[in-house]
């Protein structure tokens, strides 16, 4: 018995072994210092962090070279001065359904998917009254909508899960895409819910930048315009197609009443009485004035022109690629308007724009009651806006209306302030920001300088910040002036009034004046309010996507990249127009109306229809 | 073996035992027995003599010269002068001998080959009477014959006793019906019935033998021939080889064990998997176990190790549930026996080490040519004339001209290591001790010039020791404590090996003189110099600390409760510290363009650079604690039921001491109950059936825990009645059969705790007036997936043991794993649905089969000896299931197709001419082709060569096959063996700038293969079967695609191991106190034979740039005390 009792304590010891520990107790994990789903949309500040960031999927469109905004690049106002880069592939049609360049379909499903989880869970927090609830949800159900209408214009209609969560059970061989009608109809109907609840103005101005009633509006405005135009009405091209459900995915027949629902909703805008055409209120000289009111859009910020924008506070990436090398210390000179914007730019005085057409030599064919030349110089002349000192200015640069001088900087013009002192522009070979074939350059003979503020010295180091506008009242303007022309019941006189007020704003006369022939003359005025389109909306965005939706891309694209010939080794002869600076042509083909599905899509969803040509 | 060979050598020791034995003045003895292996030697011996009046003795050399038999007498007991007549013919020898001592008081007993001569009893042959006390008198030997002085002899149930004296005689007082106890430090007691024998010869076993009969399971020991699991135990002998890390020793010696050497770097060790890769998810690798512990096998000393095995299939790994399904490695460490004196051993190893091969790049004569070719292609102007490149080649300006082989001034040719080790062992009744401790160093083959101020030389060291005591605090009580650390440091550059091995496959030899003749550190404008990488940026020094602790205690209930009880607690607590200390520099640098006038280098400067050498150090570290109990339990009834069982409890808690988040934080945690029970019938019909419970913290409380049984069953069909006629030819046959389900639960996927729902600071946007007001914003991170569980493998096993002749052991065995909820990204989920963050799923799917086999074969002749030995491993797995969306073109579906199998596209040679290229399909790869340009093969028949065209080719990078072989031999004191290891079915794509060339910078970094430069397709040898296709100055991404045109087979035959050695005989080395002495010379690596010639087939490398394997000659010295 000794024995046993000397072992005892290693028995003890092995059923201690077993006792001691609880099993589960000894796997838990107190994870209870991890912020839960409950817990952020319990209290106020998580919850207004998770709307944050369903904003923080609006897609930047202010980056215009690798952002939403690329479409810049990819279109034909723009001629950036860099051979390499998707945006080229994209411009000379040599890309396809795997370049993976500018494709926003996974980012904003994505997007989409975490509006509808704050919409359909904002209602648990107790820290918010109901009121400013059910404002945050329709500030989610807009972004939610945004972001559709966002593929929608690149992609054509695409798969809609409405007002449901995404389910992640769905079957991918299930999938494919709903109409164009399903699409418009469900994103209007989204916009019309917010524009009932969201507020008219943001008081507290820690939250501007939030949407309102009249973001909302204005949104509706250029869908329902997008809406009437030809792509997305009835089109030939997109005939027939179908979708696995058995639908056509794009209209069969043009609807001549989606013209009215977009005068009306551009007009709803404008009856709003909030926002007016911004105006420069210290110059007394009206064509400084002019030009001061239209660069103001940019540089005064929240003016009242703006409906909706967002803050930019990093003015570097844009404006060191709109500044000219090697005549500042740091700029990349690459955000080159294409030749076609300049000539595009209205004649001050006449207010008719200078160049109808192009030969096939690529020379323009000039209205002669512009007043414009496309030959010889003005010696010495004083640029309007920066008369620090005479130029030896191009006559192709002398005379144009306000927008121009706000928007262009041309070759053997001043840089935009004299911080540095003043410092001359030229772009040839040997000019002071001289042509090389390769480094920075500018290659079209020309730099944006629209978003370039005279106030910001960036050789110090300022590159200046910006309230960048989704929409502002001069593109409501035009969008009802499109409408009214455009619309069964047709309405010249409104059309001629809100184009009158663009151009007046920038100190041209009414385009009746100009032209007097446009009365009663549908087709040329909507040629005229496409070209004023085209100016009034430079770099802002639109002209891609106006090209497309009103077709018109095989007759506006498909030219060589001229440019004035900066390869010249003097200035003078570097005004000469030439496609041999910048090799290759801007191709369009019928297929590039839409983006192609990309091929990932296509492979997870085997029965998703592609678009036409791709 | 050893001990083998010295029982094998009878003839010559028992002469020798015979001439001491004379010299004694003591009785006969009897009874003493070595070899049970032959039967009944005098009855198929004969002699035939004729001898005539010559004396016993004359007769006995007789006898002895012309067999094996010694005579064994002691002096006076016969009269060996007798002139006798001896006249026979094929008489066996007890015939000889009946006539020899007829008429004589002599008689003999026959015991095999010796032959015991006394005198006959005197009086009469009726039994002594029981009562009386007579004189016994004996000696003590062990296995071998050797005298045991000191042993116990005692008389049971008395006090009375003597001991041996210093030739293990003894002599004892005994009654014959009494019974004597003999007893001796390490040897098993002996009870003897004394009876009526007057002497005796005692022959008493080594207690520690049993792992010749026991085979070492999962939490315990098996006997051999009732293992009816999948396991492969190897003798420790075999994977001895002079390296740093044993996992590089494993390579073909076990059948079952896929073993990778990805690198030759000092302290790298080796990739292996048990039975190949059965899953595609984060781990595939077995789990290691030392001594019960989850261990690093890399830090156990081979010399420590008393016992290594492999558990393969279910029923061997079970018990380890959710740990258990990619196999595991069970290594046992030496313990202390008993014994009378310490036995020290001690073995000194010094090696020279040399790459097994080192890639062969350009010399400056065909670098310059190939420079000048894909030139004059390209611009259609030289870019050497002929006077530069003579000034290249004549050396006579290096400093503008230089021509430098950079493969000889960053290597060097050779390099050493040296091992020494110290064991020594032994104890008493109550403590036993295993103390060893050895020190490794290994040099690298950088050759850097050394400084007073920093050495950036590679040199490897490690220290370690290891200390294994029981304690027996009672009988049936015992204690163990085992203590082992291990101490490693490395120097290193201080620049990145990687990068290093880069610079040097990429700088051409006229890029850059290593140094300017004054002095001037030289360095390219843009490119590097690989001296100054060397020599010039610092060194680092790593430092690795583990401590390993484990206390256990053992009790035997056997006497308590029920025989065959036995209880142990174990405990075990783990350590380990890791630093490294960067220490860098980057003195400023300069390029030459030219001469002035006087002569002298015009020098600019690349950048400022800072001569002092900087700090950045990091720490990194873990601690492990383990908590085992468990109780087995073996018996057997009526003789033929055996029965054994094991219930027990084990946790484990691991933590990381630097983690990086809060998450990694918590201490990874398993818990788990396991079980065992064995029945066997008459030691033929065995089942044995396992289960493990247990679980993991890593998933959600109901997911936890998991049971895995397994089963399996075992017929040794050698063991019936039936089959003892077969015996002779068939000595083993058994047949067994295994089917269970394990789990595995390192899983993987991105994070822990994967069942918690996460919500992430993510995104944001800016608001407010001047747009200051940045808000961060919150987003959905990780789904919380409350399924998430363990991989669960189910593996089925069968085999066949089979042993022919007593000679030769063949076993083999087939599998098949089938591994389900392997863990993936959840790919099938569209991207409509718009998850930000993709789940993980235990979705995966994939099969393993395959057959392991191995073959023992050994063979004695008199002094000779031969073992031979085999091993086969193949097996082939499948992705069953993915998850990833289907294909356009279903041959590029990776479901039913091996893990990491290879795909590119088929080439089929070089365009010969620009009307091959226009008549083959277009080649989307480059905007135009070339001839000389691969030319790929059209596989979906579109017309268009594009991704879509990529198929399955080759195999993977991890052999199907992998096989073993060797022969040791040995001759007395000469020992040789070789090892021959090989695997098959194993591919790789090489690439990279040395072998496709180089784009842009090409005089900087365009250095190419030797062999590029001698077989690729140029303008003045266009050969459409080039072995590289045209290389050029601009991108050709045509030729650099994954294609059958870069596929290399990887397999090869080394001889991994060969070894020589001589063992000096005895009577030298007990001169100097020794009991054995051991000298011997052992290669590495010495031979490879492969398809593959740029570099070693086995590193992991597609372009060549990784340190190389190396072949090892050492010279050892092992003594043994």
């Amino acid at each position: 018995m000794n024995k046993i009792y000397k072992n005892m304590f290693c028995i003890v010891i092995t059923l201690l072994g077993f006792l001691t520990t609880s099993c589960d107790d000894y796997l838990n994990v107190e994870l209870q210092n991890q912020m839960t789903f409950d817990e952020v949309f319990n209290k106020r500040q998580t919850t207004e962090a998770y709307l944050a960031q369903v904003y923080g999927y609006l897609p930047n469109e202010y980056d215009i070279l690798w952002g939403e905004g690329s479409s810049v690049s990819r279109s034909d106002e723009a001629l950036f001065s860099w051979f390499y880069g998707e945006w080229e592939s994209n411009r000379s049609g040599s890309w396809g359904v795997t370049t993976d360049a500018y494709h926003n379909w996974t980012n904003n499903y994505k997007g989409i998917s975490q509006a509808t989880i704050f919409i359909n869970n904002v209602d648990k927090c107790v820290e918010i009254d109901q009121n400013t609830k059910d404002v945050m949800k329709a500030e989610a159900r807009f972004v939610r909508a945004y972001l559709y209408f966002v593929m929608f214009r690149k992609y054509g209609p695409v798969y809609i899960w409405g007002d449901n969560a995404s389910d992640p059970l769905i079957k991918p061989e299930d999938i494919d895409r709903h109409s164009v009608d399903e699409n418009i109809n469900f994103i209007l109907s989204e916009y019309d819910k917010s524009i009932a609840v969201l507020p008219e103005k943001i008081t507290d101005e820690a939250w501007w930048g939030r949407l309102t009633k009249g973001a909302v509006m204005a949104a509706k405005s250029r869908l329902t315009l997008y809406a009437a135009r030809p792509l997305f009405n009835g089109c030939d091209l997109y005939k027939g197609i179908k979708n696995k459900y058995g639908e056509f995915l794009f209209p069969q027949t043009p609807d001549p009443n989606k013209w009215e629902e977009a005068a009306k909703a551009a007009k709803a805008v404008i009856d709003l009485n909030i926002y007016s055409l911004h105006q420069d209120t210290q110059e007394s000289d009206p064509f400084r004035k002019a030009i001061k009111s239209y660069m103001g859009i940019y540089f005064d910020k929240w003016n009242e022109e703006l409906i909706w924008a967002s803050w930019q506070s990093d003015g570097f990436t844009y404006n060191v690629r709109c500044a000219p090398p090697r005549v500042v210390k740091t700029g990349y000179g690459g955000y080159c308007p294409s030749l076609k914007l300049v000539d595009a730019y209205p004649m001050g005085v006449s207010g008719r724009y200078p160049v109808t057409g192009y030969k096939s030599d690529g020379s323009p064919i000039i209205d002669p009651k512009s007043g414009y030349s496309d030959e010889g110089f003005t010696n010495p002349y004083t640029h309007p806006l920066d008369n620090f000192a005479t130029i030896n200015a191009h006559n192709s640069c002398v005379g144009r209306d306000a927008r121009f001088y706000a928007s262009i900087l041309a070759n053997g013009m001043n840089w935009i302030n004299t911080y540095k002192g003043i410092k001359l522009v030229t772009f040839f070979d040997g000019g002071t920001s001289s042509f090389s074939a390769s480094g920075d350059c500018v290659k079209s003979g020309y730099l944006w300088r629209r978003f370039s503020d005279p106030a910001n010295n960036i050789e110090d180091d300022k590159w200046g910040q910006y309230s960048w506008p989704y929409y502002r009242l001069g593109e409501i303007y035009l969008n009802y002036a499109e409408a009214c022309n455009e619309k069964p019941n047709r309405n010249e006189d409104e059309a001629l009034i809100y184009i009158n007020k663009v151009r007046n704003r920038s100190g041209l006369n009414n385009l009746e004046v100009a032209y007097p022939e446009v009365k009663g003359n549908q087709a040329l005025l909507r040629e005229l309010l496409r070209k004023e389109r085209m100016v009034e909306l430079a770099f802002e965005g639109h002209r891609y996507y106006d090209v497309r939706t009103w077709m018109i891309g095989e007759a506006e694209s498909n030219q060589p990249n001229y440019t004035r010939n900066v390869a010249a080794t003097n200035y003078e002869d570097s005004w000469e127009r030439t496609d041999k600076v910048f090799p290759g042509r801007l191709v369009f083909e019928p297929k590039h109306y839409l983006f192609p599905l990309h091929q990932s899509q296509l492979n997870e969803m085997k029965n998703i229809t592609q678009n036409y040509g791709w | 073996m050893i001990k083998e060979r010295n029982i094998s050598t009878s003839g010559t020791n028992y002469v020798k035992i015979f001439r001491i034995m004379k010299l004694m003045t003591l009785f006969l003895i009897i009874g003493m027995s070595v070899s049970v292996a032959a039967k009944s030697y005098s009855q198929s011996t004969y002699f035939s003599m004729d001898l005539n009046n010559k004396t016993v003795k004359d007769v006995f050399n007789e006898i002895e010269r012309k067999s094996n038999f010694v005579f064994f007498y002691y002096d006076g007991v016969l009269d060996v002068k007798r002139k006798v007549n001896i006249e026979a013919s094929n008489q066996t020898v007890d015939k000889i001998l009946d006539k020899l001592f007829e008429g004589t008081n002599n008689t003999y007993v026959i015991d095999d080959r010796q032959i015991l001569i006394s005198r006959k009893a005197t009086g009469s042959q009726e039994p002594i009477t029981t009562q009386k006390k007579s004189m016994l008198i004996g000696k003590v030997v062990d296995e071998t014959g050797e005298a045991l002085p000191g042993a116990a002899i005692m008389v049971a149930g008395s006090t009375r006793g003597v001991t041996t004296d210093i030739d293990g005689s003894f002599e004892i007082e005994v009654n014959s019906n009494e019974k004597i106890t003999v007893s001796y430090l390490g040897m098993k007691d002996q009870t003897i019935t004394v009876g009526n024998q007057k002497s005796i010869i005692i022959k008493l076993l080594a207690k520690s033998d049993e792992l010749q009969e026991v085979t070492v399971v999962a939490f315990g020991k098996q006997k051999k021939e009732s293992i009816i699991g999948a396991i492969t135990t190897i003798s420790v002998g075999d994977i001895k080889m002079p390296v740093g890390k044993i996992s590089n020793n494993l390579a073909g010696q076990m059948a079952g064990i896929v073993s990778v050497q990805r690198s030759g770097e000092p302290g790298a060790g080796s990739d292996f998997w048990i039975r190949g890769v059965s899953t595609f998810g984060a781990n595939s690798k077995p789990l290691i176990l030392v001594d019960g512990i989850e261990r690093s096998i890399d830090l156990v000393d081979y010399e420590d190790i008393e016992s290594f095995s492999i558990l393969k299939d279910a029923t061997a790994t079970a018990v380890y549930g959710v740990r258990g399904a990619n196999g595991i490695v069970l290594i046992t460490t030496k313990r202390g026996k008993e014994s009378s004196k310490p036995s020290i051993n001690a073995k000194v190893e010094f090696g020279a080490l040399a790459p097994i091969q080192m890639p062969e790049l350009a010399n400056a004569e065909q670098w310059i040519n190939y420079y000048n070719d894909i030139s004059y292609d390209n611009t259609k102007r030289l870019a050497f004339s002929d006077y530069e490149k003579q000034k290249y080649l004549s050396n006579a300006d290096p400093d503008l001209y230089p021509n430098v082989d950079w493969m000889k001034t960053i290597f060097k040719d050779a390099t050493t290591n040296s091992k020494v080790n110290l064991s020594i062992t032994g104890g008493g009744k109550v403590i036993r001790y295993y103390v060893a401790g050895s020190f490794y160093t290994e040099n690298g083959i950088f050759n850097p010039e050394k400084l007073k101020a920093y050495n950036p030389s590679m040199r490897y060291g490690k220290y370690s020791f290891r200390s294994n005591i029981d304690l027996d605090i009672t009988s049936s009580t015992q204690l163990a404590l085992n203590l082992s650390n291990q101490y490693e440091t490395k120097n290193r550059l201080g620049t990145d090996i990687a990068t290093m091995w880069d610079q040097v496959l990429t700088t051409p030899p006229v890029a850059i003189p290593t140094m300017y003749s004054d002095g001037t550190l030289a360095m390219p404008l843009v490119g590097q110099n690989p001296y100054y990488s060397l020599n010039k940026t610092g060194f680092s020094q790593d430092f690795w600390n583990t401590s390993q602790s484990l206390i256990g205690i053992t009790q035997d209930f056997s006497d308590i409760i029920t025989p065959g009880l036995k209880a142990n607690v174990k405990f075990s607590w783990d350590a380990v510290n890791e630093s490294t200390l960067d220490k860098r520099k980057n003195p400023s640098t300069y390029y030459a363009t030219g001469r002035d006038e006087a002569g002298e280098l015009i020098l600019h400067k690349n950048s400022d650079g800072s001569d002092y050498l900087s700090l950045s150090r990091s720490n990194r570290g873990s601690r492990t604690l383990n908590l085992e109990a468990s109780a087995t339990y073996e018996n057997v009834f009526n003789e033929v039921h055996r029965v054994g069982g094991l219930v027990l409890f084990n946790k484990r808690e691991y933590t990381n001491n630097f983690p990086g988040d809060y998450i990694a934080a918590f201490p990874y945690r398993n818990i788990g109950f396991a079980g065992r029970a064995t029945y066997s019938y008459k030691d033929t019909y065995f089942i044995e059936g396992n289960f493990g419970y247990n679980g993991s913290e890593n998933f959600a409380p109901n997911k936890r825990f998991g049971f895995f049984p397994s089963i399996a069953l075992g017929y040794l069909i050698s063991n019936e009645e039936y089959f003892k006629d077969l015996l002779p030819v068939i000595n083993l046959l058994k047949i067994k059969g295994s089917y269970g389900e394990i789990g595995n639960d390192q899983i993987g996927g991105n994070r822990r705790f994967a069942y918690n729902s996460e919500m992430a600071w993510s995104g944001g946007y800016r608001f407010g007036s001047t747009g200051q007001q940045w808000r961060d914003g919150i987003a959905t991170g990780y789904p919380g997936n409350p399924n998430v569980s363990w991989e669960s493998a189910k593996k089925s096993n069968v085999g066949v043991e089979l042993g022919l002749f007593d000679k030769l052991k063949i076993q083999a065995d087939y599998f098949f794993d089938k591994r389900e909820g392997i863990y993936i990204l959840q790919e099938s989920v569209p991207t409509i649905v718009g998850n930000n963050v993709q789940q993980y799923v235990n979705l995966g799917k994939m099969q393993n089969q395959g057959v392991d086999a191995s073959m023992e074969y050994t063979h004695t002749i008199g002094d000779f000896y031969l073992k031979g030995r085999a091993n086969f491993t193949f097996n082939r797995n499948k992705k069953l299931y993915d998850d990833k969306p289907t294909p356009v073109w279903a041959y590029q579906e990776e479901v039913n197709e091996p893990y990491d199998q290879h795909r590119g596209l088929i080439a089929l040679g070089l365009f010969e001419s620009e009307a091959d290229i226009a008549n083959s399909p277009k080649q989307t790869f480059n905007d135009s082709l070339v001839p000389g340009d691969i030319k790929y093969k059209d596989i979906n028949g579109d017309g268009m060569i594009n991704d879509y065209d990529r198929v399955a080719v080759g195999y993977t990078t991890i052999p199907e096959i992998n096989y073993g072989f060797g022969v040791s031999a040995g001759w007395k004191g000469i020992d040789l063996s070789v090892f021959f290891q090989g695997v098959d079915n194993v591919s790789r794509f090489i690439g990279g700038s040395s072998i496709y060339g180089q784009l842009g910078s090409i005089l900087v970094n365009g250095q190419i293969f030797s062999d590029v430069a001698d077989k690729r397709w140029t303008l003045e040898n266009p050969n459409p079967n080039a072995e590289y296709p045209r290389l050029s100055m601009l991108d050709r991404p045509n030729n650099k695609q994954q294609s059958t045109y870069w596929l290399r087979d990887m397999s090869f035959v080394r001889l991994k191991n060969a070894e020589i050695g001589y063992t000096i005989p005895k009577r030298i080395t007990q001169k100097i106190g020794s009991s054995t002495v051991r000298v011997y010379i052992q290669g590495v690596n010495l031979l490879t034979f492969s398809k593959f010639k740029l570099w070693d087939p086995e590193l992991a490398t597609g372009n060549g740039g990784i340190y190389p394997q190396m072949r090892t000659v050492c010279f050892g010295l092992n003594i043994n005390l």
